[in-house]
């Protein structure tokens, strides 16, 4: 069965989503764009990027912002204020509707947003290996039914059936899994390339409605670009006397110079703007360095983003809803990464705004939902369980040793060998533990066993399988096997994910905020751990080499072994890893030694770990 | 369960265990062309803010020759081709829409001819890391002949 996309046919750029494993996930168009230009050039059947580049040598016949015109009246007033931007012209069609004339051919506006449509759904097709004859497709929620009608018939000329228009901020509201809660209020905050809306719904319980949704139909991203532009160049002038506005180099250079200075600028205080050889005068070149702060940034747009305040006001008032009985505010659109936008619209409602997904692709991953839903993919989805915190078993020096990592999917067996930590061991504790601290004792304890009946051998030398098993039901069983006998015992333990979340929460919690004291202790353990097996090696080796090793030598390692053993149970991490150093350093000379005796002398050593 | 019920339950879960299957077959095989795409997208964020030094070194170049200069510009250009980046000039060639961007045009003897590089392009393989930023002749003239 074919899947559902989700299409968010925006004015400025495109976007689609899918739903895939019960998540939804925006598909990169054919140039590996996640968005793509609503731009048409519909003689030679170009779309995107490509038609977008053409723009300025073919202003007569590339189209763009059809979606202004979409089930419109030539007459309309909207339609008469557009033909004077449109750099295309705009005629009268059938039955008085809005059309595009190229040359001698007249298209609907439906036609063209067919195209794009076309475009994003051969690129889902060879994204998704599969043929995709359905989309849902959003609308901005002032959309009449004329013009949701036509966007339906773009989408069916395109080869799509439209299972379902729904509202651009619907669809928003969705990605943030507002519609799951019981019915309430949300305001959508959308500024996009070139418009803005603000829409106020009721969500919840299977009620989508909106209450009342207002704009500016010519506010976007672009004027902010234009403005920051200006003062650049406005800059430059005032400084050299040259307007780089009237050089179409040093103006393209200066568009990517400001565009890029407006996304650093969301993220950092100030950035620099830096365009050497940027013109010439007096046949000397000039460079342009300039620094730009965010807070410069802030008041020279100051005008454009209380200009959208007017909007939300009146739509708040137009709903009859309380701003104070609003919910949630979402965010849509590129700009409202912008930090001061942000801090406007939650100083406006008094509420922190909705913004973790990414806005340019929010609208069309609520599309995607909406079709994950009439799919049945949402409804049905087997949600595969995870492990909420790591599981692991307690090892020599009592740290906790991970063997399934948190945020496992389940089912999932993870095995581990281990080995004994003192020689003749015949029985392993098995302690088996939930958390994410690295000491054992941090940890929630779930159980243990005891495994026997190990041959006596030195330390090192058994090996333990130790195998966690967890059903797609939770239930976690530790199984403990000695591999020279095939002995083994195991644990079953039901309530390993079945932590209450508050629990969860708090563990993890716990886990951050111990954090460094944890890393100084398990930093201690492990030296601990190092100086006793470096101890029992070298205290072997001594034993075993008495007379094949100088006095001197053989006297200067039982020194610091003794140095070692006075300092591995206190406190001073330093101190191990000094003394440690020394009998390591001592000891390799009696190696050196043995090597440059021709005599056959082996010292094995294994992986000693106590489970 | 009556026996319907179970029949109704077993198809139910079959189609879920095939929807299950195809989902994971089909991402088996995206998430090696998904590993390509993100490879290169690595490579075009990695590689393109060094290009706009390129564009500075071949702005510089405009201004009198400078062995130093001309020096960098060639390494800059011997690690870029090392790469696999491939430079697009396109001086006095036609406009292709594919893989220039037309920042303005002026009047030429012939139609849709770029007449100025503004900055060189550069793809890596099949994928575009930055069209060419150019200026294209346009006939007005033609125009004007054609209308009385």
């Amino acid at each position: 069965m074919s899947k559902i996309i989700g299409i968010d046919l925006g004015t400025t750029n495109s976007c689609m989503a899918v739903m895939e494993g019960g998540k939804p996930k925006v598909i990169p168009n054919a140039e590996g764009k996640n968005t793509t230009p609503s731009v048409v050039d519909p003689d030679k059947h170009t779309v995107g990027e490509v038609a977008k580049r053409q723009l300025v040598i073919n202003p007569d016949r590339i189209i763009y912002s059809v979606k202004r015109l979409m089930g419109k009246r030539h007459k309309d007033a909207s339609v008469q204020k557009d033909i004077k931007m449109l750099s295309y012209k705009v005629v009268e069609g059938k039955n008085g509707a809005a059309a595009v004339k190229i040359h001698d051919k007249t298209y609907t506006p439906q036609e063209i947003s067919a195209s794009v449509l076309s475009k994003l759904k051969k690129d889902a097709e060879s994204f998704l290996g599969d043929t995709v004859d359905r989309a849902v497709i959003t609308v901005p929620a002032y959309f009449d039914d004329a013009q949701r009608q036509a966007t339906k018939q773009a989408g069916e000329i395109a080869g799509l059936k439209v299972e379902r228009i729904i509202n651009e901020p619907t669809a928003a509201s969705l990605a943030y899994g507002l519609d799951k809660k019981q019915s309430h209020y949300i305001a959508v905050y959308d500024l996009g390339g070139g418009t803005f809306d603000i829409t106020v719904l009721e969500l919840g319980e299977g009620v989508f409605q909106v209450k009342a949704t207002n704009g500016d139909t010519h506010l976007g991203g672009d004027d902010f670009d234009q403005l920051i532009i200006t003062y650049l160049a406005d800059e430059f002038k005032k400084e050299h006397g040259i307007d780089l506005r009237k050089d179409p180099q040093a103006l393209q250079r200066l568009r990517d110079g400001a565009e890029k200075a407006k996304i650093e600028l969301s993220s950092t205080l100030e950035t620099e703007i830096n365009l050497p050889f940027v013109t010439v005068k007096d046949n000397q070149p000039l460079h342009f360095v300039t620094k730009l702060t965010r807070a410069k940034l802030e008041s020279l747009t100051e005008e454009l983003i209380k200009q959208t305040f007017g909007p939300v006001a009146a739509c708040i008032k137009d709903s009859g809803v309380a701003k104070t009985d609003i919910h949630e505010v979402v965010m849509v659109g590129g700009m409202t990464r912008m930090p001061r936008i942000v801090e406007e619209v939650k100083k406006f409602f008094g509420k922190e705004p909705n913004r973790s997904v990414n806005p340019d692709e929010v609208v069309a991953v609520g599309a995607a939902i909406q079709a994950g839903v009439i799919g049945g993919d949402v409804h049905d989805v087997v949600l595969l369980d995870v492990t909420p915190l790591t599981l692991g078993v307690e090892t020599m020096g009592s740290v906790m040793t991970p063997l399934i990592a948190r945020n496992t999917t389940i089912p999932t067996s993870k095995s581990e060998v281990f080995s004994t930590a003192a020689d003749n061991q015949t029985s392993v504790d098995i302690h088996v533990l939930q958390g994410e601290r690295p000491l054992a004792k941090d940890n929630k304890s779930l159980g243990r066993f005891i495994l026997e009946g190990i041959p006596p051998a030195p330390r090192g030398t058994p090996q333990i399988e130790v195998k966690f098993d967890i059903d797609a039901n939770g239930i976690l069983t530790v199984t403990a096997n000695d591999k020279a006998t095939g002995k083994n015992q195991s644990i079953r333990i039901t309530g390993s994910t079945g932590l209450s979340d508050e629990e969860i929460e708090k563990m993890r919690k716990a886990a951050e905020e111990h954090a460094q004291e944890d890393k100084v202790a398990r930093e201690r353990i492990e030296a601990k751990n190092q100086a006793e097996t470096l101890l029992y090696t070298a205290e072997k080796t001594l034993k075993e080499n008495k007379e094949k090793i100088k006095e001197e030598l053989y006297k200067e390692v039982e020194q610091k072994v003794e140095d070692l053993k006075a300092v591995k149970d206190k406190e001073n991490l330093e101190d191990i890893q000094k003394k440690t150093e020394e009998l390591n350093t001592s000891l390799s000379k009696i190696g050196q030694e043995m090597y440059n005796k021709p005599q056959e002398s082996k010292a094995e050593e294994g992986e000693v770990e106590q489970p | 369960m009556t026996k319907s019920n179970k029949d109704t339950k077993l198809e139910e879960l079959k189609h879920k265990y095939l929807l299950a299957l195809a989902d994971y077959q089909n991402l088996e095989k995206r998430v090696w062309s998904e590993h390509e795409r993100l490879q290169t997208e690595t490579y075009r964020k990695v590689i393109t803010p060094f290009l706009d030094i390129k564009d500075d070194i071949d702005a510089a170049k405009k201004f009198g020759q400078h062995d130093g200069i001309d020096l960098i510009q060639h390494k800059m250009e011997d690690i870029i081709t090392k790469l696999g980046v491939e430079q697009i000039n396109p001086e006095g060639k036609p406009f292709e829409p594919e893989i220039m961007e037309c920042i303005s045009t002026e009047e030429g003897s012939e139609h849709n001819r770029v007449t100025k590089v503004h900055k060189k392009g550069y793809r890596m393989g099949t994928s575009l890391l930055r069209p060419a930023i150019v200026t294209v002749s346009i006939t007005n003239l033609q125009k004007k002949e054609e209308t009385p």
